[in-house]
Order: C-alpha cells, then structure tokens, then sequence
C-alpha cells in the first residue's frame, strides 16, 4: 500500500517550519568550532522531521493555531531528538548518521557528548521562552512530559546497552517492545502526540488515552527502522548496512533467530553477541544474516510490523473519530502507512 | 422447511472487525466488567501463531504501562487559557476522568487549601479581636493608613508583634487590599514567586510582589494591583528554595 501524498506535504510544510525555529536556537556562537558547529551539525543534516510533524498535526487536528506555542514545542522535540541521536551514535558506536559520518567519528567521542549535552539543554529553550506568555499549569505540563519523556528514554536505552553489556540472551518479544516501549516510543511518536493534545485543549485532556496510539505507531516505526538496516538500501537509508549485527542489538529479528536456530547455530550466535564489538567479524555478521534469511525473520519482523500499524489504525480510529476531518487529520491516519512502507 | 417460508441465518456473534491487537487484547484482559464495551463480555482467542504471539506482547506490555499510570499532565476538567480553539467538539478523553493526582491537581489544590485557610483564619481573626481586645495582632488590621491612596511608605502600615515575627506592608498602589502572612521566626533571605487566585476566578497572578527581612522585621511590598479583579489571592513564601509560609492577599 501507498502512503497518501498529504504525508510527504505535510512533513515538508511542518517540517520547514519546524527548521526555521531551530535555526533560530542554534546561532554560530562562539566557540563555534568545538562546539556550536556540532550542536548544529545533525539538525542541519535534515530528517524526517516526524516527530515534530506528528506533534503539530494532532493539535492542530483537534482545533489549535500554528502558533508559537505549538512551534515552540515541536522545535523542542526536535531538538531533544538530535541531541539524543548524538548520544546514542556514541553509544551504538554507529559510523554513519543521515547519509554522513556521525558526529564522534568526525570529532571524538569527548567533543560530541559535550554537543549532545548542550543540544539537550538547548531543547529546554523554546519551551522557557513561551512559558511566561502561557498558562502556567499547561506550562508546568509541558515540562513535566518532555522531563519524563527524557527518563523513558534513557531508561530504554539502558535496557538495550545492559542486554548488551552482560550478553543477555533469554528475551522473548515481551522483552523487546518494553524496551520499545521506552526507548523509542516515548521521543518518536508518545511524547509529541501528547504534547499536541495537552497543547489543543489547553491540559483539558487525558493524556493516557494517547499511549495506545503512539505506541503502536512507535513499534511499527522501529520494527521498520530495524528491518531497513538489514534490508535497506544503504545511500536511502543514510546508516550503515547490518549495522545492528555488528552493534549485537536485540532486534525482533535477532530475537526470532534465537528461538528458531539450532543449537550449535544459537551457540555460534551468542558467541558472536558477547564478544567485544572491534572484534566482531564480518564474516559472522554476513553469516547471521544469513541465518535471518533461512528461517524468514526479516518477513516475520514485517508481518509483526504490519500487525502494529493495524493496532495504531483502531486506536487512531478511537481518539479522531469525533474529530472534524482535516489534512491534519488525514496526514495522520496516513503516517501509520507511511512507517511501515517506507524506505529510509 | 415450506417453500414459502424464508430462510434466517442466526445473528452473527459480531458485526464489526475484533482487531488482532489492542482492542481484542482490552476485551479479554483489560475491560473492566460492565464498561460498556462488547468486546469485554467477549473474550478473545488469540491464534497461536509467531506474529499473533508477538502482538499480543505487545498489548501485554502497553495496557500494563498504562495501568501503572503516567501521571503527567493538567487535570483534566481544570480552568482553560492559552490556545484552546473555541467552538471545537472534543472527544470523550478531552472530558474529566478520574485517575492519579497529577501535578496540575496537587496545585489546583493547594491553591484552594490556601484560600480556604485564608478565609478561616480571617473569621478566627475576627472572633479573637472580639474576645482579646489587644490581642490577636499578628495579622495587620485594616487601618486608615493601608486603605486606598496609602502612600508608598514601609511605614504606611506598622504591623505589631504577637511572640511571632514582626512584618510591615508596602502598598504601592491605590487599591485597598489585605494582607496575611503566616511565616515562623525565619533569619535567611526570603522570596516569593507570585500569588494566585482560585483556577474558576481566571484572574492573572500577582507578580509584582516581594518580601524581604529588614531587621528582624518581614517586609511585603505590594506593587500594582489595578488590573486584578476582586478576589483572594494567595502564594508560598520560600527560605533557601523550601516554602516557609504562606502569604495571602484579598482585594475587594
């Protein structure tokens, strides 16, 4: 299936808007050189811009003025995202970020953490500036949700590095989605589609409503994102091919392979996972890939991806039905397409 | 059968789709009985396939998360500014729904505490003035000098001491307002960030407000009032960033 034109229109119009207010953060200050350049480098790579977009689209689906409050927090999001991109790249040791050299591959690991923190504290700015012509509780509401938003995140990505720190091989698919759950949910599609309806209806809302819905959408984002470092075409998927099999991250894939291979396969696999990541081969990673393809868990992380999207759809049926349709609205419904079929 | 007579099927178990994910998942494990929701008297068979396993974990996962609570958020149902969009038609979740204290309902109900204490200690003031002529002078009485047009003094408004801290008001507007301030013997720097009225009054906080120690004696100064409708407005007094005390201010 297609994703709806209004999709790609939509993340252009948003997502130029959204840029400029980053801009607008990220002045060529000094010290540029060991700092200001970096924190402004991954923005000005682009992106999808999804997070911020999705943001903007449900509050403006429920009634709310592109003003500079709703602005104000997409740029936030946006922000906070590039700063954690630039922290997880360290930790992932990815070699490559939206088509180019990540940031500590450029710079050192010690110049792109002390970018990734100022960008994270940067994030805050947008939301400080518009807070004293804004409510005060909805304000101290905003805080709170980009707050816990952080920590979720952090604790996701704690789960992921300790299974990969002690070798642990004993998860099932209730594993992988809590750590989903936190560490990719939560910044890519829970925070923003709570933000813009706490934003709408000015904290008239409950925002647990929107967890279903963004986690579903979220699962079948990463599955997806997971799918397309095994699968994906590496100049439109702007990261290293198989690169999560050299990082030994526990993808659904990884996890169906460890419940299908044999023994001496699954002895051969945890091998492979605990040791160091310089010393991994690429011999073993292409026969592990290989291994994926042999017992069909690329097709099934597909499968499971697509049953996301379909849970994402009821739950987007739930909350929007009541709501007039717009291209907000359409854009929405669309992007739970748009995740799972597409390639970069 | 009869040849005329016509042929009826039995009335379908469903007549709408049970999505494999969270809806069926709800029903079986998270609807509460007499929700409304057919799908609770409907528990659903997952088949037992590798995906159908894998989406049920899911929907283990997230009505667990949501189960546990968030707790974020503005209660709902709470006073409304900012960029609400007038005239639009909210779903069901826009409306009041209980659930844990968020933040937004601890401040809401604070707010309130502090203006219901406010209107207690007021009578109890009343009363004891009555009974103990002299006494009962901690709070400051309403007098000539601190009416409209009090001139911008520390003076304008002696405050007596009753064994607690001794505090003097300084009116910097016309408007008559009065002034409580509950604070225990206190030495360090003292601030205070604004008062508040109620949430249903709408009214815009008092910013224009400060307190400072001056030899042994609290200092309130109350900046313009103007634009501030009648009402209560109260706010917490901090030492060192940890509230101390309450202060409390009433236009009529």
């Amino acid at each position: 299936m297609t994703p709806p034109a209004v999709v790609s229109e939509v993340l252009r119009d948003y997502g130029a808007v959204v840029r400029d207010a980053v801009r607008a953060y990220l002045p060529p200050a000094e010290p540029r050189r060991y700092l200001y350049d970096l924190v402004a480098d991954y923005p000005g790579r682009g992106g999808k811009m999804m997070r911020p977009s999705l943001c903007i689209a449900v509050a403006r689906a429920l009634g709310a003025p592109l003003d500079p409050l709703l602005i104000a927090a997409a740029a936030s999001i946006e922000l906070m995202h590039n700063a954690m991109l630039i922290h997880d790249d360290i930790e992932d040791e990815s070699d490559r970020r939206r088509g180019e050299p990540t940031l500590h591959s450029l710079w050192g690991n010690a110049m792109a953490i002390n970018a990734g923190d100022a960008l994270a504290m940067t994030s805050l700015r947008p939301l400080l500036d518009v807070a004293a012509h804004t409510d005060p509780l909805l304000a101290l509401g905003i805080l709170e949700e980009t707050e816990h938003m952080a920590r979720e995140s952090a604790e996701g990505q704690a789960l992921e590095l300790g299974w990969r720190a002690d070798n642990v091989v004993a998860l099932e698919e209730r594993d992988y989605f809590e750590m989903v759950l936190k560490k990719t949910c939560w910044l890519a599609t829970i925070h923003p589609v709570r933000l813009g309806a706490l934003i709408a209806v000015a904290g008239r809302v409950d925002p647990t409503a929107f967890v279903r819905f963004g986690f579903f959408l979220g699962a079948a984002f990463q599955i997806q994102y997971d799918v397309l470092n095994l699968a994906g075409d590496t100049e439109v998927y702007g990261k290293e091919t198989a690169g999560d099999l050299r990082e030994g991250k526990r993808t659904l894939m990884i996890i169906r392979l460890l419940q299908l291979a044999t023994a001496d396969e699954r002895v051969r696999l945890v091998a492979h996972l605990g040791t160091p990541m310089a010393a991994r081969t690429g011999r073993e990673v292409g026969w592990i890939r290989d291994r994926i393809d042999h017992y069909g868990c690329i097709d099934y992380a597909r499968q499971v991806a697509h049953a996301m999207a379909g849970a994402a759809l009821e739950e987007y049926a739930r909350l929007f039905a009541p709501v007039p349709p717009s291209r907000d609205r359409a854009f929405l419904e669309g992007l739970i397409t748009w995740v799972v079929e597409r390639t970069s | 059968m009869s040849e005329g007579e016509r042929k009826r099927r039995p009335d379908p178990v469903r007549t709408d789709p049970v999505r494999q994910a969270s809806g069926a998942f709800r029903g079986e494990a998270a609807a509460p009985s007499g929700s409304g929701d057919p799908r609770a008297a409907q528990p659903y068979t997952w088949p037992d396939d590798p995906v159908s396993r894998a989406v049920r974990a899911s929907c283990d996962v997230v009505e667990t998360a949501v189960r546990r609570g968030f707790g974020l958020g503005r209660p709902p149902g709470a006073g409304a500014s900012g960029s609400s969009a007038p005239g639009a038609s909210w779903p069901a979740w826009a409306s009041g729904r209980p659930g844990p204290w968020t933040t937004g309902q601890w401040v809401d109900a604070m707010t309130g505490a502090f203006t219901l204490w406010a209107q207690w200690m007021d009578a109890w003031a009343g009363m004891a003035r009555s009974v103990m002529p002299g006494e009962g002078a901690a709070m400051w009485p309403p007098g000539p000098t601190a009416q409209a047009g009090s001139p911008p003094s520390p003076s304008a408004v002696p405050a007596a001491s009753a064994g607690a801290l001794r505090f003097t008001v300084e009116l910097r507007t016309a408007r008559a307002a009065w002034v409580q301030l509950d604070l225990p013997p206190v030495t360090g720097a003292l601030e205070v960030h604004g008062l508040v009225a109620p949430p249903a009054a709408a009214a815009p906080p008092i910013t224009d407000v400060a307190i400072a120690i001056t030899d042994g004696c609290a200092v309130v100064t109350l900046g313009s009032l103007e634009q501030h409708p009648a009402g209560t407005y109260a706010g917490a007094v901090l030492s060192a960033g940890r509230a101390c005390g309450t202060l409390t201010v009433r236009l009529s």
